[in-house]
C-alpha cells in the first residue's frame, strides 16, 4: 500500500517513452548478439564491451575532436565492425571444433581487454559528455499530452528499422540464405560451396556494428563510462534469451519489455538498483521457462566438449618434496619483506581461496561461475555487520558467514541445476550484478551492507595469540589456506571428487549408477560458496574494513579468468592464481605501465591461454614435470587374469529354461 | 516363477512419433529375455522408461511388485536395476577403475565432511570399494587398463567396462542395450562368453537388446519382438525365428538375414 501510495503516477507516460527508447537500444544490441550467435554459435560476452569501445570512438571524434556527431557515429560503426572482425578472425576461428564454452571464455577475455583499454584511454569513471546525435527537442504525441524527444523517436525508428532489415536480409537474400545454412550445419554448408569463414566474419562484423550503433545511442541514457556501457550486454542477453537466442521478433519484443520493466520501478522507488533486480528476475524466469533440458537448443549447445586427458600418474615422493619446499618458502620468504608485503601476501592467499572455490565448482563439477565474489561478499558482510555493527566476536561471526554463504550457494545452485555451460555463465553473471547493483548497493539493505559507509573489523586473536601483526596474520592465512587445499585435495581424490567428475562426464550414466545428481550438484555449489565465504570472512580483518566496492562483478570476472588461466583442474593452481592476481598489479607499480592496465593483461593472457594451452598453465607444467619424473609402476607384476571358463556351446534348447 | 519386471500398457511419444504404443511384457526372475526389433522400434525408449531416464510415460512399470512411476533414476538404481547404453556413456576422463568405483561410491553413505577430513572410515571404505572394483575389473579381464582414462580405450573394451560398471551395482536386473554393436566377430564371441558367465556367477536377470540374432538366439530363454512401438510377437527363440510376423517386420531391414536363416551366423561358432 505504502509503495503504491507513494508512486507518482504522473510520471507514467513519460517513463513509458523512456522505457521504449531504452528497449529499442537493447533490441539493437541484442540483434547483433543473436546474429553472431545464430551464425557462429558463439555467445558474445564482449558485445557490450564492443558497443562501449565504439561509443568512445564516437565520443573521441565528435566531442573531443569536434566533428559533427554523424561523423562520430560513422567512426563508431567502422570501429565496431573492425573489432568484431579482429575477434572473429584471430581468436574465434582458431578455436573451430572446440567446445562452445572455450569460445565464450575468449569473448570474456575481450571484455576485459576492451573495458580496460577504454578506461586507460578515456578514464574509468570520469564524466563524459554523451554523443547527442539528434536534438532532444521533442513533439507532443498526437492525441495525448506526452512529449516525445526527437532523439527518442529516432532511436526507436532506427532500432526497429535495423531489426526488420536484419530479418529481411536473413530471409530474402542469397547471403542471408547462406548465413542460415552455416547456422544450421557449417560442415554441410562448406560442402555446398559456401565460404563459411567469410559468412562467419560478416556476421561478426555486422553484429558488432549494430552493437556500435546501440552504444552510441545509449550514451545519453546511462552513465557514459566503460563499466556501465559494458554491462549493457546483460540486458542484451536477457532480450536475446526471451527470443530463445534465435527469434528476431521475439528478441525485439523482449527488449521493449525489458526497457519498460527496468524503467517503471523508478516510479515507486528511488533505488537505482531496482531496475537491476528486475533484470535479474527476468533472466531467472526466462532461463527457467524457456531453457529446460530437453529443449533442442540446449542439446545442441551441450554437444561438443573439450576433452582434457587426465595427466599421467603422480609421483608421490617427488610431490611431497616440492610441497614441503613450497611451504618452507612460504613461511620464510615473507620474513624478509616489510609489513606491507606481508599483508599483501596474506591477501593473495585469501584470493587463492576464492580460486580454490572455483577448483571445486568448475574443476570438478564442470560448472562455471562468475559470481564467486558475491559468495565471498556474504561471508565478508556477515562478519562486517556482526563484528562492526553488533560487537560480536570474530570467530562465531566467521562461522555464521560461512554457513550463510553455503546457504546462498545452494540457492544459486537450484536454478543452475537445469543449466550448464553458457546459460550457467549468464545466470551467475546476473547473480553477481544483482548483488553488486542491488543487494549491496546503498539504500537496499544498509544494516547488512553498511550503506555508504564501511564496516570496520579488527584482527582477532587465535587461541590467545594476537593476529594483529602482519606476519602473524599472514601465517594464520597460510595455515587456513593449506588446510583448505588439503581438504579440497582429499575431496578430489575420494568419493566426492569421483562423483562430481562423473557428473561432469555423463549425467545420465551417473544417475543410472545410483548418483543423486541434484544433491551432488547442490553440494558442490555449497562447498564452493562456503570456501568463497570463508575467504570473504578472512578478507574483512585482513583489510580491516568491508565495503561493497571490493566485491563487484569485475572482481568475480577477474578471478574466474585467472582460475581458467592457471588451470582450474589443479589444486596447486589456487596459490599461483591468488599470488598472480594480487602481486601482478603490485609488480606493475615498479614499471612505467599503470596498474589499471592489469585486467588488460589478464584478458590478453586469457585469450592466448585458451588458444594455446587449453588445460591451463599449472596443469601444463605439472604434466611436463610428471614426464620428467615418472612414478614407479604401481604393480610391478600384473596378476594373472583369471581365465573365464569357456561357455558351453549353448543352443537355445539347452539354455537354462524358466518355467513360465 | 516370480515376475521381476512387468510393463503394463506403456506408451511414450515424442511429438508425433509414437515410440512406444501400449507395450506390455513380463520378465521373470532368473530368465534372460531378448528384446528385438528393427531400428527405431522403441527398444532404447523402453529402457529409458524402465530406468527413469525418460519420465512421463503413460502406463505402468512394476518392479518386484512396486510401481516405479515416481522414482528418480538414481532411486531405481538403488532398487538394483542396472543398465548399459547403446551409445556408450562412460565417464571418459575417469580411469577404468574409477568408473567401476562409481556405483560403489553412489551406494556408500559417507558424506562430504568425511572426504574433506579423510576420516579413518573414509580410508577404510575407500579400500574396501577398491578391492571390490578390482575384482570386477579382473572378472571383465581389464586389469591391465585399471589406470587408463577410459575415453582412450577401444570400443570393445569400453563395452565390457560398461557391463562391469553395471555389475558393480550388484544388480538384480541388468538391461543391456546393444552390447554387441560395434564389435568384431572375435569380440562378439568374447561378449557372449562374458554374458554367460555373468549369468552363471551373479544369477542376474537380464533383458538383452541386440541386432545380432545369433547372440540373442544363443543366450535368451525367451524373446519379445517390438515393431513401431508395439509388441508383435513373443516366444522361445526357435518359434520367433520362424514367426512370419517377425520376418515381415524385418523385411527390407539389413538384419533380416540373421532372422530368416535357420543356421546361426558366424559368431555362433563359439565354444
Ligand atoms: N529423446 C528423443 N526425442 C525425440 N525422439 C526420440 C527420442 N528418443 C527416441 N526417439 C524416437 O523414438 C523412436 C524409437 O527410438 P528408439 O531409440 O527407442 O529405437 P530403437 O529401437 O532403440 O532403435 P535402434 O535399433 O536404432 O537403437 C525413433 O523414431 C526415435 O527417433
Ligand atoms: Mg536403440
Amino acid at each position: 500500500m505504502g509503495i503504491v501510495a507513494s508512486a507518482n503516477w504522473g510520471l507514467l507516460p513519460g517513463y513509458t517513452v523512456i522505457g521504449i527508447t531504452l528497449g529499442g537500444i537493447y533490441a539493437l544490441a541484442a540483434i547483433g548478439l543473436v546474429l553472431i550467435y545464430r551464425v557462429s554459435g558463439v555467445l558474445n560476452f564482449a558485445q557490450g564491451a564492443v558497443s562501449m569501445f565504439s561509443a568512445f570512438v564516437a565520443y573521441q571524434v565528435s566531442t573531443v575532436m569536434g566533428y559533427p556527431a554523424a561523423v562520430g557515429l560513422l567512426a563508431a560503426i567502422v570501429a565496431g565492425g573492425a573489432i568484431g572482425y579482429l575477434i572473429e578472425r584471430f581468436t574465434i576461428r582458431p578455436l573451430a571444433g572446440r567446445a562452445p564454452l572455450s569460445k565464450v571464455v575468449v569473448t570474456i577475455g575481450w571484455l576485459l581487454v576492451l573495458q580496460t583499454a577504454a578506461g586507460l584511454i578515456w578514464g574509468q569513471t570520469a564524466y563524459h559528455r554523451p554523443v547527442q546525435l539528434v536534438s532532444i527537442q521533442g513533439f507532443t504525441f498526437p492525441g495525448t499530452s506526452v512529449v516525445v524527444g526527437w532523439d527518442e523517436f529516432t532511436t526507436i525508428v532506427v532500432a526497429l528499422g535495423l531489426a526488420f532489415g536484419t530479418a529481411a536480409v536473413l530471409r530474402w537474400t542469397t547471403f542471408g540464405t547462406s548465413m542460415r545454412a552455416v547456422a544450421d550445419d557449417p560442415v554441410a554448408a562448406r560442402l555446398w560451396g559456401i565460404n563459411v569463414n567469410r559468412v562467419m566474419a560478416v556476421s561478426w562484423v555486422a553484429g558488432s556494428a549494430m552493437g556500435a550503433i546501440a552504444g552510441v545511442l545509449i550514451t545519453p541514457r546511462i552513465n557514459f563510462d566503460p563499466i556501465s556501457l559494458t554491462l549493457v550486454v546483460i540486458d542484451a542477453f536477457t532480450a536475446a534469451l526471451i527470443g530463445r537466442l534465435t527469434s528476431l521478433p521475439w528478441t525485439v519484443i523482449g527488449a521493449m519489455f525489458l526497457g519498460l520493466a527496468e524503467t517503471y520501478p523508478r516510479i515507486f522507488s528511488s533505488n537505482a538498483g531496482a531496475g537491476n533486480a528486475v533484470t535479474f528476475a527476468l533472466v531467472l524466469l526466462t532461463l527457467a521457462i524457456l531453457f529446460r533440458p530437453g529443449t533442442r537448443l540446449v542439446q545442441r549447445m551441450a554437444a561438443g566438449r573439450d576433452y582434457v586427458p587426465v595427466p599421467a600418474a603422480d609421483n608421490p615422493p617427488v610431490r611431497r618434496v616440492i610441497v614441503a619446499a613450497a611451504i618452507g618458502v612460504g613461511i620464510v620468504i615473507p620474513l624478509l619483506f616489510s609489513g606491507y608485503y606481508q599483508s599483501l601476501a596474506a591477501y593473495s592467499l585469501i584470493v587463492g581461496l576464492i580460486v580454490l572455490s572455483l577448483v571445486v565448482l568448475t574443476g570438478l563439477t564442470g560448472q562455471i561461475s562468475f559470481c564467486q565474489y558475491s559468495f565471498a561478499a556474504i561471508g565478508a558482510f556477515t562478519v562486517g555487520s556482526l563484528v562492526g555493527g553488533h560487537g560480536w566476536s570474530f570467530w562465531p561471526a566467521l562461522l555464521l558467514g560461512v554457513i550463510c554463504s553455503i546457504g546462498i550457494g545452494v540457492l544459486v545452485g537450484i536454478p543452475a541445476l537445469r543449466l550448464s555451460g553458457l546459460f550457467l555463465a549468464i545466470l551467475t553473471i546476473a547473480v553477481a550484478l544483482f548483488f553488486d547493483h542491488f543487494l549491496l548497493a546503498p539504500g537496499t539493505l544498509d544494516s547488512f551492507s553498511g550503506g555508504v559507509s564501511s564496516w570496520t573489523v579488527a584482527r582477532p586473536s587465535f587461541l590467545g595469540i594476537s593476529l594483529d601483526g602482519s606476519y602473524a596474520f599472514y601465517l594464520f592465512t597460510l595455515a587456513v589456506f593449506l588446510v583448505a587445499v588439503l581438504a579440497v585435495w582429499n575431496l578430489s581424490r575420494s568419493k566426492t571428487g569421483r562423483v562430481l567428475r562423473a557428473i561432469r562426464n555423463s549425467e545420465i550414466a551417473a544417475a543410472t549408477s545410483g548418483v543423486n545428481v541434484t544433491a551432488w550438484k547442490l553440494t558442490s555449489f555449497g562447498v564452493s560458496a562456503g570456501l568463497a565465504g570463508l575467504a570473504g570472512g578472512l578478507l574483512a580483518p585482513g583489510i580491516g574494513s568491508v565495503s561493497a566496492g571490493a566485491f563487484g562483478f569485475q572482481q568475480s570476472l577477474a578471478v574466474a579468468a585467472i582460475a581458467i588461466v592457471v588451470g582450474v583442474r589443479s589444486v596447486g593452481a589456487a596459490a599461483v592464481g591468488g599470488i598472480f592476481l594480487i602481486f601482478g598489479p603490485e609488480l606493475l607499480t615498479h614499471t612505467p605501465i599503470s596498474t589499471l592496465a592489469f585486467p588488460l593483461i589478464v584478458g590478453s593472457i586469457l585469450i592466448l591461454q585458451v588458444i594455446l594451452t587449453p588445460q591451463g598453465v599449472v596443469p601444463d607444467w605439472q604434466a611436463r614435470f610428471r614426464k620428467r619424473f615418472p612414478p614407479a609402476p604401481r604393480f610391478p607384476t600384473a596378476p594373472e587374469p583369471l581365465v573365464v571358463e569357456p561357455m558351453p556351446n549353448l543352443t537355445a534348447s539347452e539354455a537354462p529354461t524358466v518355467k513360465v | 516363477m516370480a515376475v521381476l519386471l512387468q510393463a503394463d500398457d506403456v506408451s511414450m511419444s515424442f511429438g508425433g512419433v509414437h515410440a512406444l504404443a501400449g507395450v506390455s511384457f513380463e520378465l521373470h526372475r532368473g530368465e534372460t529375455l531378448g528384446l528385438i526389433g528393427p531400428n527405431g522400434a522403441g527398444k532404447t525408449t523402453m529402457f529409458n522408461c524402465i530406468t527413469g531416464v525418460l519420465p512421463g510415460y503413460r502406463g505402468h512399470i512394476y518392479y518386484d511388485g512396486r510401481d516405479l512411476r515416481n522414482l528418480k533414476p538414481h532411486q531405481r538404481a538403488r532398487l538394483k536395476i542396472a543398465r548399459t547404453f547403446q551409445n556408450l556413456e562412460l565417464f571418459d576422463e575417469l580411469s577404468a577403475l574409477d568408473n567401476l568405483l562409481l556405483p560403489l561410491d553412489a551406494f556408500s553413505r559417507r558424506g562430504v565432511l568425511g572426504d574433506l577430513l579423510r576420516l579413518p572410515r573414509t580410508v577404510f571404505e575407500e579400500r574396501r570399494a577398491q578391492e571390490k572394483a578390482r575384482a570386477i575389473l579382473h572378472f571383465i579381464n581389464l586389469d591391465d587398463w585399471a589406470d587408463t582414462p577410459v575415453g582412450d580405450l577401444p570400443v570393445g573394451l569400453q563395452r565390457r567396462l560398461e557391463i562391469g560398471r553395471a555389475l558393480c551395482l550388484e544388480p538384480q536386473l541388468l538391461l543391456l542395450d546393444e552390447p554387441g554393436s560395434g564389435l568384431d566377430a572375435r569380440e562378439t564371441s568374447e561378449l557372449a562368453r562374458l554374458l554367460a558367465s555373468v549369468r552363471a556367477r551373479f544369477k542376474i536377470t537380464m533383458l538383452l537388446v541386440d541386432h545380432d540374432m545369433a547372440l540373442i538366439m544363443r543366450i535368451c530363454n525367451r524373446i519379445y519382438v517390438l515393431d513401431y512401438g508395439r509388441m508383435i510377437a513373443e516366444g522361445p527363440p526357435e518359434q520367433i525365428r520362424d514367426d512370419p510376423r517377425v520376418v515381415r517386420a524385418y523385411l527390407g531391414d539389413a538384419t533380416a538375414t540373421g532372422v530368416v536363416s535357420t543356421e546361426p551366423a558366424t559368431s555362433g561358432a563359439v565354444g
